[in-house]
């Protein structure tokens, strides 16, 4: 796999717990070095910290259990079409989770963007897909869309929180109002 | 209406040149069919039967004059000279050739328009009222909603790549003429009894191969909250949506499989875990792009004289349009006038190039420089001086587009069919112009009065026959075109499915059913029946017996 972040292509310095899907023979399945974390062991180090990898099946409450105890968390794409990934990071960012998240699958530059503003950090894609899609592309990608109209995207690039900056402030709701919950 | 500020017109312009981006890799070979598809999708570009069909959005079916005149130079330039409006408030351009689909992209940016989001699954082209702003029974105008949620869906980057399409409309009236009970989510603008206003949230319905009336999920949400309740709705439906089958992938198959009770209980809990955006942000920027759809300064002149002057008009081809094509307008002296795009021997919402241009120069002369296009694939001039009715008409009229039959039996909604759709099963369009020649006489149309014929080609639906009052469904066995029935459906606040009459009709046989059907109605209306009112008193045997009449 190639891990990409802040558009380079850069060394993975996590290993991978059981050395046949570390090698870079798991191309040929891109998912096959990411197996649900079913047991609780990790399934990734690096020196002291440890990281998970997840399957978007697995449970939230699961995920954010983990998330406790992870500095790394590997979010698996089984397809580029298949966005539960997406809502994953955003649910793991809201309820905390402060590590490094990892997208990982057969995704493509064009969705970096989206990626990085669902509260991933870094992606890794099958080597085969980095040839056709090379470093250039993800630098690109990163900045392929200017302005946002989602309130929670950075301040600099949020449409709605610019037009309203003098009224408002920079000020965010913490909580959604919780009056009709059980 | 709506106009782009600096960051809306950079961001379209912006989306232009990533999209032109991505075509030149997809001819490079740097991206596969399969990885540009959704890119294109996202971009309103479909593979059809024959070419590329690129479907522009109009976002809740507002258009000025010069957007509707930059729509006919795109259909001369880049289609045969014609545009389709759609039942979703869209239009399709059907020949674009995927080089020059950037370039077409770059003159819709130059009338502050996009292709954004029109197709894929992804949130749609959000649909509202046709006379919002106009209607004298509206609670609140909801074309500002409507514009807050188009901003907020694009290109978002959680509910970009969702189980299937998702689509939204807003009402802002009791009287639903935006079909919010058939939509993926439905909103209305409700008042609590308290006499605040807020939104009564419908969720889970549709139409296509599983129809379903949506069910209400929040019987009042206040304003602020709309969009961080929404963006918990479609988490729930992005993490939980089924993805293994592209016909069990809705979301109306997920709220039914749950249920509605265990549906809202993970909304709520997805809303309650998540800090949504700000309800002070969401309030300021619905007063912003609200302060855009004031009501236009209508002289006050024009009302002093009202409809007296044109009543003295005695053509009956006038008064019928009157009658029937012309809406009361919450100021007095004006009126919202319906122009249907349904000719008897034309297809339904196709216009051309000069039948725009035409409409544009009217809304110029008549209505403010505004038109609105309504899901039943019309076109509304919404605000005419009552004075001016006759003389709109007659201009109307030379243009061959003064046909006085909305919501009669000929102002029927027909999707493309198999002369144009890939997916088509049967063709739907030469059975509208049946019906619609079997019926052509004027007093007929006006003897049989509101009658909704709605054809669908396949069992996508797209042509609505799960909600017309009739429908028909185009079907294929054995290389034979059949049509099925259904009696009974509603599209407005009192929704129904319609039932299945029984077995199909050949192509050469539906023409007759449906006369079968009209004849039945005239047979047992009592008094001022509408033909559903009828219907929903006497039931599906009656008109059932009067369709296979023959067999017995």
């Amino acid at each position: 796999m190639q891990l990409i972040r802040d558009g380079r292509f850069v060394c993975d310095r996590w290993i991978r717990i059981g050395a046949e899907t570390a090698s870079e023979g798991g191309d040929s399945n891109p998912a096959a070095g990411c197996e649900p974390a079913d047991d609780g062991r990790p399934t990734l180090v690096r020196g002291s910290e440890i990281g998970f990898d997840l399957d978007p099946d697995t449970p939230m409450d699961r995920m954010r259990h983990l998330a406790k105890h992870a500095a790394l968390l590997v979010v698996r794409f089984p397809s580029p079409t298949d966005g539960r990934g997406f809502s994953v990071a955003r649910t793991l960012r809201d309820s905390g989770f402060g590590g490094e998240l990892r997208a990982s699958g057969p995704l493509i530059a064009d969705q970096y963007d989206f990626l990085l503003r669902s509260g991933f950090d870094s992606v890794e894609i099958p080597r085969a897909l980095a040839k056709r899609q090379p470093e250039k592309f993800w630098r690109d990608g990163m900045n392929g869309l200017g302005d946002t109209y989602q309130p929670r995207d950075a301040e600099h690039r949020a449409i709605l929180r610019r037009r309203h900056a003098t009224t408002l402030g920079s000020t965010e709701r913490t909580h959604a109002g919780g009056e009709s919950l059980p | 209406m709506y106009r782009y500020d600096e960051f809306d017109e950079k961001f379209v312009r912006e989306r232009v040149a990533q999209f032109r981006e991505q075509v030149q890799r997809r001819l490079d070979g740097s991206l596969t069919e399969a990885e540009f598809k959704p890119l294109r999708l996202m971009n309103g570009l479909y593979l059809q039967l024959h070419a590329y069909m690129l479907r522009v959005a109009i976002p809740y079916g507002v258009l000025s004059a010069d957007q509707m005149r930059a729509l006919a130079d795109i259909a001369d330039r880049y289609d045969r000279g014609y545009g389709h409006f759609t039942t979703r408030q869209n239009i399709q351009f059907n020949w674009p050739k995927l080089v020059d689909t950037p370039e077409l992209l770059d003159a819709l940016a130059d009338v502050q328009m996009h292709a954004i989001q029109t197709s894929g699954n992804c949130i749609r082209n959000v649909t509202s009222d046709p006379l919002a702003g106009v209607a004298a029974d509206e609670v609140e105008d909801p074309r500002p909603t409507a514009e807050l949620l188009r901003q907020w869906s694009s290109l978002h980057p959680e509910f970009s790549y969702l189980p299937r399409k998702f689509k939204i409309a807003v009402s802002g009236s009791p009287n639903d003429r935006t079909a919010v009970f058939f939509h993926d989510v439905g909103l209305r603008i409700v008042r609590s009894q308290s006499g605040e206003v807020g939104y009564q949230v419908i969720v889970g319905g549709g139409q296509g191969r599983t129809p379903v009336i949506g069910a209400v999920l929040r019987d009042f949400l206040p304003k602020g909250e709309l969009l961080g309740y929404l963006e918990a709705l479609m988490r729930v439906y992005n993490l939980h949506g089924r993805r293994d089958n592209k016909y069990k992938a809705r979301i109306k198959i997920l709220v039914r499989a749950l249920g509605v009770e265990a549906f809202r209980s993970e909304v709520d809990a997805a809303y309650a875990a998540a800090p949504g955006p700000s309800f002070e942000l969401e309030r300021e920027e619905l007063a912003r792009i609200a302060a855009y759809f004031e009501a236009p300064r209508l002289p006050d002149r024009e009302n002093v004289v009202g409809l007296s002057c044109v009543v003295r008009a005695k053509d009956p081809r006038f008064l019928r349009w009157l009658g029937r094509n012309c809406s009361t307008h919450k100021v007095d002296g004006y009126s919202a006038v319906t122009v249907t795009l349904k000719r008897v021997g034309g297809e339904p919402g196709d216009a051309s190039s000069s039948a725009m241009r035409t409409l544009a120069a009217l809304a110029d002369e008549y209505s403010q420089s505004e038109l609105r296009v309504t899901h039943e694939q019309n076109i509304v001039l919404p605000h005419v001086a009552s004075r001016r009715l006759y003389s709109l008409w007659q201009e109307l009229e030379g243009a061959g587009l003064g046909d006085g039959n909305r919501g009669l039996i000929t102002d029927i909604i027909a999707c493309p069919g198999q002369d144009y759709c890939a997916l088509a099963t049967a063709r739907a369009i030469p059975v509208a112009q049946g019906i619609a020649a079997s019926f052509a006489a004027p007093q007929d149309q006006e003897d049989i009065g509101p009658l909704s014929i709605k054809i669908s080609g396949c069992i996508n639906a797209c042509g609505h026959h799960h909600v017309g009052h009739i429908g028909i469904l185009g079907l294929e066995k054995g290389g034979q075109e059949f049509y099925q029935v259904t009696l009974g459906g509603d599209a407005t606040e009192t929704p129904a499915i319609g039932e299945r009459a029984g077995p199909g009709f050949s192509s050469s046989e539906i023409v007759g059913a449906v006369e079968r059907l009209v004849a039945r109605y005239r047979e047992q209306r009592e008094g001022n029946e509408t033909f559903l009112e009828t219907y929903r008193r006497v039931g599906l045997k009656s008109f059932r017996e009067s369709l296979y009449a023959a067999d017995t």
